[in-house]
C-alpha cells in the first residue's frame, strides 16, 4: 500500500513537471571563454520576459542557477538578471584596473513592482549611490517573479557621470559576478549564493551610418550630334543642404565601357540584359560648387537615345548617390570629313580600274595572237632563225 | 659570260631546271615541314576560332597583318628592277629581272593569304564582294591587290614566253606533265617577227602600267591605316612612306635571293659582283630616303605631341616598344647604311648582310606600325592594350615565310630563274658606224 502511494506521488510529481508551463527563461549559454557584450540596434523589450534572441549575449552559472543576459545599444547597456530564488538578485561589476573605489552594484527585486537599486559595494558595507553623493542612474527596469524564480531587466548608461558607477568603453574588458538571495527582498541581507568572477568585453561600436544624400542630373544645351550638351549634377544632403567640394563622376552608357566598381549603388536598375553593370564609359569628373552643382560638358557622338549616369561615391560620413538621365540626341548633318560616295568619284575610280583591266585584256589578246601566228610568216621566220643561230655558233 | 654562246648560256641557266642537287631537296623538305606545321596551326585556328591567337578587342591586328604589309612591300622588287630599269634602259638588270618578277608574284600570293588567315572565318571573304562599300579602304585594298597580282602574273608570264619555248624545244628528257606545261605555256612561240612585235607591244604596255599599279597598291595598303583617326596611323605621309619601305624591302629581298641562287645554282657568272654593287647602291639610296621619311614622321609628331600622341611616342622611344623601335632604326637603317656606304664593307657578303638586316627591320617596322598603335589608348582613362603572339600566330607566320621561299624554289625548278633569252639577246656595244641592232624586246 505504501509502495503504491510512493509510486503515485512520483508519477504525480513527474506529471507536474511534464505538464508545467514552459520556462519563461530561455536557456543561457554556458561559457568557458570571455563573454562579448555586443552592440545591437534593437533594444530589448523590458517586460520581465526574456524572449529567445532578445539579448546578444548570455551567461549561465549552473552551480547557482544564476543567469545574465547583456548587450548595448548606442550609449546604453541592457542587462537581464535571472535567479532561481524569490529574493533579490544582483550584479557586481568588479574593477580590473586598480584605483576603482569599490564595486558598482546593481540590485533588483520584485515586490509589487520592480525595484532596481544603483548601489556601490565598498567591500565592508553597501550603500545606495545617492547616499554617497552619487546618482541613481538606472534608466528603466522591469521584472517578474514566479515560482521558477526572479527576472529583472534593466537599462543603465555605459558611462554615467556618477563616480560610483562603472564606466564601459567599446572593446574594453571587464569583470563581474552575480549573486542572489533565495528569500529576502532586503538589499542589505547577505547573498544566498554567488558566482565566481567572470569576464566580458564590450564589443566594438559599429561605424556611424552615413548621412543620406540626393543626387539629381539635368541637361541643358544642344542635344544633337556634335553639339555642346551641358549636364548639371546637383548633390544635396537628405535635409536639402547642398554639398560643396564633392566629386561627381559622369558616365555614358555604351557598348564598350567598363564595369563600374561594386560599391556604386543604383537608384534604378541600369544593368543590361545580362544583369551586368557593363558599358559605362567615364566621360567627366566634376566637383560640386557651393550650390552643390557640378557642370559636365559633353559632345555627343552619334544620334539616338543616350543614358547618362552621375555618381557620388560617398565620403566624409555621406552616403553614395546616383542619378540617371536619358537624352535623345538628334543626328547631325552628314560629316564632310569623309569622302562622300558621289557618282563622279565612282566614275573616276571605275574608269581608272577599268582602263587597267582593259590593258590586261589587250595583253591577253596579244598573247592569244602570239599563239596563232600566220603560217607563211612562220615558215619564212623559221628559216631565218636557223641561219641566225648558226652565225652565233660560228662567232662564239 | 658576256661573250658566251646561246648554248653555253642555256647550259648554265637550264642546269637547275634539268636537275636538282640534294641540298635543294633538303631545304625544300625543311620548308615543307614548316609549311605543314603552319597548316596544322591554321586548322587549330579554324576549329577553335581566333581566341587561339592573342588578338582581342583592343589589339585586333597582329603578326598576320604585319606580315601581309611586309610581303606587299617585298612584291615591289619586280616593279623596281623590271619596270623602272627596263624603261631606263639599264642593261645590267637583265640577269635579275626574272628573279625579281618571280619574287613579286610569290610575295603577292603569300601576302594575299595573310588577311584571309586574319579573318578567322575564310568564308567571310565573300562579304567584301557582296557587301563591300566603296568608302571602305578594305575594298580598295582588295581591288588594288587583285589588280596588281593579275598584272604581275601577266608581267612575269610575258617575259617568260621565249624561255618557255626554249624549255619546250631544248630542255631534253623531262616528264610528260612538264613537257605539256612548257608546250602549253609557250603558246607556239617561234620567235617570228610578228610574235616578237606583239610581245614587244605587250611588254611596253605592262612595263608602263605596272609602275603606277605597284605604287597605288602600297599606297592603298597604307590608307587602311592612314584613313583612320588613330594615334600613330593618322598621318599624311603614310602613302610615300609605305612605298619607300616597299621598295627597300623588295631590293633587299632580291639581293638575298641573288646570293642564295648564286650559291646553290652556281650562277656566279651571271649574278656578278657588279650586279650586287649596283643594286647595293640602289638599296643605299632607298635606305636614305626611308630614313628621311622616318625623321619626318616622328619629328612632326614629337614636336606637336597632340593628344595621346605623347603616350604613343613615349612607348616607342622608351616604353614597351622601345627595343623594337631602336632595333629598326639602328640595326635596320643606320648600320646597313654604313655597310653600304663604306667601300670596304660593300662586299657581296656585306651587301647581303645589310639586305638581311633591312628586311628583318622592315618586318619589325610593320609590327610596330600595327601593334603599337592598336595598343595605345585612344580615349580618356583607357588602359594600354596587350599583345603577345601565340604559337598559332608564330607558326602560321613562319609558314608564310617558308611558303614564299618554297614557291620561289619551286619556280626556279620549273623555269630558269635567270632569263635565258634576255641574257642571250643582251646587245653588244655597237661599233662605230654600225646601225643599231634589230628591234629588241624591252
Amino acid at each position: 500500500m505504501r509502495a503504491h502511494a510512493v509510486l503515485l506521488a512520483c508519477v504525480l510529481v513527474a506529471l507536474a513537471f511534464v505538464t508545467a508551463p514552459g520556462s519563461s527563461i530561455p536557456a543561457a549559454a554556458l561559457h568557458s571563454e570571455t563573454l562579448e557584450c555586443p552592440h545591437v540596434l534593437d533594444r530589448p523589450i523590458l517586460d520581465g520576459v526574456i524572449s529567445p534572441g532578445e539579448y546578444g549575449e548570455s551567461f549561465l552559472d549552473p552551480g547557482t542557477g544564476l543567469a545574465m543576459f547583456m548587450q548595448y545599444e548606442g550609449n546604453n547597456l541592457s542587462l537581464a538578471l535571472v535567479s532561481p530564488g524569490q529574493g533579490w538578485v544582483s550584479i557586481h561589476l568588479t574593477a580590473l584596473a586598480p584605483g576603482m573605489p569599490g564595486e558598482d552594484l546593481l540590485l533588483g527585486y520584485v515586490d509589487n513592482g520592480t525595484t532596481v537599486l544603483d548601489m556601490v559595494d565598498h567591500g565592508w558595507e553597501v550603500h545606495l549611490d545617492t547616499d554617497v553623493g552619487g546618482t541613481d542612474d538606472v534608466l528603466s527596469a522591469a521584472g517578474r517573479r514566479d515560482g521558477e524564480g526572479t527576472v529583472i531587466e534593466m537599462t543603465v548608461p555605459l558611462y554615467s557621470s556618477d563616480p560610483n558607477d562603472h564606466h564601459f568603453e567599446p572593446e574594453g574588458a571587464y569583470a563581474f559576478r552575480l549573486a542572489y538571495n533565495a528569500t529576502s527582498l532586503d538589499p542589505y541581507a547577505p547573498a544566498s549564493a554567488h558566482t565566481d568572477v567572470q569576464r566580458f568585453v564590450v564589443g566594438p561600436r559599429p561605424p556611424p551610418t552615413p548621412a543620406a544624400t540626393v543626387l539629381t542630373l539635368s541637361a541643358q544645351g544642344e542635344a544633337r550630334e556634335g553639339g555642346l550638351l551641358v549636364l548639371y549634377s546637383r548633390l544635396v544632403a537628405a535635409g536639402g543642404s547642398p554639398l560643396a567640394g564633392r566629386s561627381v563622376s559622369l558616365y555614358q552608357n555604351t557598348t564598350f565601357g567598363w564595369l563600374l566598381e561594386e560599391d556604386v549603388r543604383f537608384e534604378e536598375d541600369v544593368a543590361d540584359e545580362r544583369g551586368d553593370l557593363f558599358g559605362w564609359l567615364l566621360l567627366d569628373e566634376g566637383v560640386t560648387d557651393s550650390d552643390g552643382k557640378a557642370e559636365h560638358l559633353v559632345t555627343p557622338v552619334g544620334g539616338g537615345p543616350i543614358t547618362f549616369l552621375a555618381t557620388f561615391s560617398g565620403e566624409d560620413g555621406y552616403a553614395s548617390a546616383n542619378a540617371t538621365l536619358a537624352v535623345d540626341i538628334a543626328a547631325g548633318p552628314p560629316s564632310t570629313a569623309h569622302a562622300s560616295t558621289t557618282a563622279a568619284i565612282v566614275l573616276v575610280v571605275a574608269t581608272v580600274v577599268g582602263s587597267v583591266w582593259a590593258a590586261y585584256a589587250f595583253v591577253a589578246l596579244q598573247i592569244y595572237r602570239i599563239s596563232r601566228p600566220k603560217k607563211a610568216q612562220q615558215g619564212r621566220e623559221a628559216g631565218s632563225a636557223k641561219k641566225t643561230r648558226k652565225r652565233g655558233e660560228t662567232r662564239g | 659570260m658576256e661573250d658566251a654562246t646561246q648554248e653555253e648560256i642555256e647550259e648554265v641557266l637550264l642546269r637547275p631546271v634539268r636537275k636538282t642537287g640534294r641540298s635543294v631537296y633538303v631545304v625544300m623538305a625543311i620548308l615543307g615541314g614548316v609549311v605543314a606545321w603552319g597548316v596544322f596551326a591554321y586548322v587549330v585556328q579554324l576549329r577553335e576560332g581566333l581566341a587561339v591567337t592573342a588578338m582581342r578587342d583592343r589589339v585586333s591586328w597582329g603578326v598576320y597583318i604585319a606580315t601581309f604589309v611586309f610581303f606587299i612591300g617585298v612584291s615591289h622588287a619586280g616593279t623596281l628592277i623590271s619596270a623602272i630599269l627596263r624603261l631606263s634602259g639599264a642593261e645590267w638588270r637583265r640577269p635579275v629581272t626574272r628573279m625579281a618578277e618571280a619574287i613579286t608574284v610569290c610575295a603577292l600570293l603569300v601576302a594575299a593569304a595573310m588577311p584571309i588567315v586574319d579573318l578567322g572565318r575564310p568564308d567571310r571573304l565573300v562579304n567584301i564582294l557582296l557587301y563591300g562599300r566603296l568608302e571602305s579602304a578594305i575594298l580598295w585594298d582588295f581591288i588594288s591587290i587583285a589588280t596588281y597580282l593579275t598584272g604581275s602574273l601577266l608581267f612575269l608570264y610575258l617575259f617568260l614566253i621565249p624561255d618557255l619555248a626554249i624549255l619546250r624545244d631544248r630542255l631534253g628528257a623531262v616528264g610528260r606533265l612538264r613537257r605539256w606545261l612548257y608546250r602549253t605555256l609557250a603558246v607556239r612561240w617561234r620567235g617570228t617577227t610578228e610574235q616578237r612585235h606583239r610581245l614587244a607591244r605587250s611588254s611596253i604596255v605592262m612595263t608602263v602600267l605596272i609602275l603606277p599599279i605597284a605604287v597605288s597598291v602600297h599606297t592603298v595598303v597604307s590608307w587602311i591605316f592612314a584613313m583612320t583617326l588613330r594615334v600613330g596611323w593618322n598621318s599624311t605621309i603614310f602613302g610615300p612612306y609605305f612605298v619607300a619601305g616597299a621598295l627597300i624591302s623588295g631590293v633587299a629581298t632580291l639581293l638575298m635571293a641573288m646570293a642564295l641562287f648564286a650559291h646553290f645554282y652556281k650562277l656566279h657568272a651571271f649574278l656578278t659582283r657588279r650586279l650586287f654593287r649596283n643594286l647595293a647602291l640602289i638599296l643605299l639610296l632607298l635606305d636614305l630616303v626611308y630614313i628621311y621619311f622616318t625623321l619626318n614622321e616622328y619629328l612632326t609628331v614629337a614636336y606637336k605631341k597632340e593628344g595621346n600622341e605623347a603616350l604613343f611616342l613615349a612607348a616607342q622611344f622608351g616604353g614597351d616598344f622601345a627595343a623594337i623601335f631602336w632595333t629598326v632604326q639602328f640595326g635596320g637603317l643606320l648600320i646597313p647604311a654604313f655597310l653600304l656606304v663604306i667601300p670596304r664593307t660593300r662586299t657581296t657578303l656585306g651587301i647581303v648582310v645589310a639586305a638581311t638586316l633591312i628586311n628583318v627591320a622592315m618586318w619589325l617596322k610593320r609590327y610596330l606600325i600595327v601593334v603599337s598603335t592598336l595598343a595605345t589608348p585612344q580615349m580618356p582613362q583607357q588602359p594600354w592594350g596587350a599583345y603577345f603572339p601565340t604559337w598559332v600566330e608564330w607558326s602560321i607566320t613562319a609558314a608564310g615565310f617558308a611558303a614564299f621561299v618554297l614557291l620561289l624554289i619551286a619556280f626556279s625548278r620549273l623555269f630558269p630563274i635567270v632569263s635565258v633569252w634576255e641574257v642571250a639577246e643582251r646587245p653588244a656595244a655597237p661599233e662605230e658606224g654600225t646601225p643599231a641592232p634589230a628591234e629588241a624586246i624591252v
